[in-house]
């Protein structure tokens, strides 16, 4: 498949990503192993771009994608995200961001990644092995 | 990459952006992203920390990114992530009144996937279906196909889970759509109305 930089960064990702949330949320509910499956075949096919985000699940969605590509691990770019209420609403807009958690005097958004970093289990280039050990050493909150 | 899911009206953007450039010393994420935000906001946490991608929805049938968001993603040299490429199913063309969503389905409760949206909404797929013609594509093909035809920096993420629709959509980057074609389907979407809300 055909590469795209992500404008002057020089992230380069194959021209179309692979949008995950679904694999796990909000749809009916799917084998796990079978997207694991599937996530390979997409990176077979030439997918190296993956969109996953906290509240997908939540955390299961992170769960599932860093699973399936750590055998990949810089050879993909996994993209997640923060800073979204995980409220009884769900994942609707008009749930709104979780305004109190994100305060930075309350070490935001220092939690969330360190519990993405956890789930995830991977990073998107081949200092990769740097970066688990990097990780290891992240303090405990 | 660590997108921002959304602006929060309660922490400027600078301290945002600033958190994520620790995070990025820190060696814990590579680029900062962010979703949904704003040019103002673009440009402010452009400012503390260099923004990689914007992820927002951008689609064929939703265009409210065109008029400010697209010229300052393109002045300060930051990638578009456009979500929902293909209208959540719909542009695919294989969604009509008929269809059911399971209730966990976020559709069942999108305006656009009300029987009276999804009816008048046709119209989209209709065209979609006559450009991949001449193409010998399919209608979602079509529709990220010009979405990869509007900037070179875009890079759409459609969702999939079965393999054949996998398929499909890689399809999608092969396909070149001429200036004319380009051309013939802003000419007809001009003059089509979408109905429904995003959410």
């Amino acid at each position: 498949m055909q590469k795209r930089k992500l404008g002057n960064s020089g992230l380069e990702v194959s021209a179309l990503g692979l949008g995950c949330m679904r694999m796990s949320f909000g749809d009916k509910l799917t084998d796990k192993q079978e997207m694991i499956t599937f996530l390979h075949k997409a990176v077979e096919r030439g997918i190296t771009f993956f969109d996953t985000a906290e509240v997908y699940g939540p955390f299961t969605n992170e769960e599932l994608v860093g699973e399936a590509l750590e055998p990949f691990r810089g050879k993909v770019v996994i993209a997640t995200k923060f800073g979204w209420k995980h409220g009884d609403k769900g994942p609707h807009p008009s749930a709104g961001p979780d305004s109190p958690a994100q305060s930075r005097s309350n070490g935001w958004p220092r939690p969330h990644s360190k519990g993405s970093e956890s789930r995830l289990l991977t990073c998107s280039t081949s200092t990769g092995l740097t970066q688990m050990c990097q990780w290891k050493m992240w303090p405990e909150r | 990459m660590f997108y921002q899911h959304r602006p929060d009206p309660n922490v400027p953007m600078e301290d945002v952006a600033g958190a994520v450039k620790e995070l990025i010393q820190a060696g814990k994420v590579k680029h900062f992203g962010l979703s949904e935000s704003n040019a103002d906001q673009i440009r402010r946490a452009h400012a503390v920390q260099p923004v990689t991608a914007l992820q927002s929805e951008y689609s064929i049938w939703w265009r409210a990114i065109e008029d400010d968001i697209l010229p300052t993603l393109e002045e300060l040299g930051i990638g578009l992530v456009p979500y929902s490429p293909l209208g959540r199913g719909y542009l695919t063309g294989k969604v009509d009144e008929s269809t059911t969503f399971d209730s966990t389905d976020i559709r069942a409760r999108n305006p656009r996937f009300t029987q009276e949206a999804i009816k008048a909404n046709r119209v989209v797929i209709d065209l979609l279906a006559r450009i991949g013609e001449q193409k010998g594509a399919t209608p979602a093909q079509i529709a990220l196909a010009w979405l990869l035809a509007q900037k070179p920096w875009i890079v759409p993420i459609p969702g999939s889970r079965k393999l054949e629709r996998l398929d499909e959509n890689i399809g999608a980057a092969n396909i070149e759509l001429t200036a004319n074609d380009l051309i013939e389907i802003e000419k007809a979407m001009s003059k089509i109305k979408v109905v429904g809300d995003r959410y």
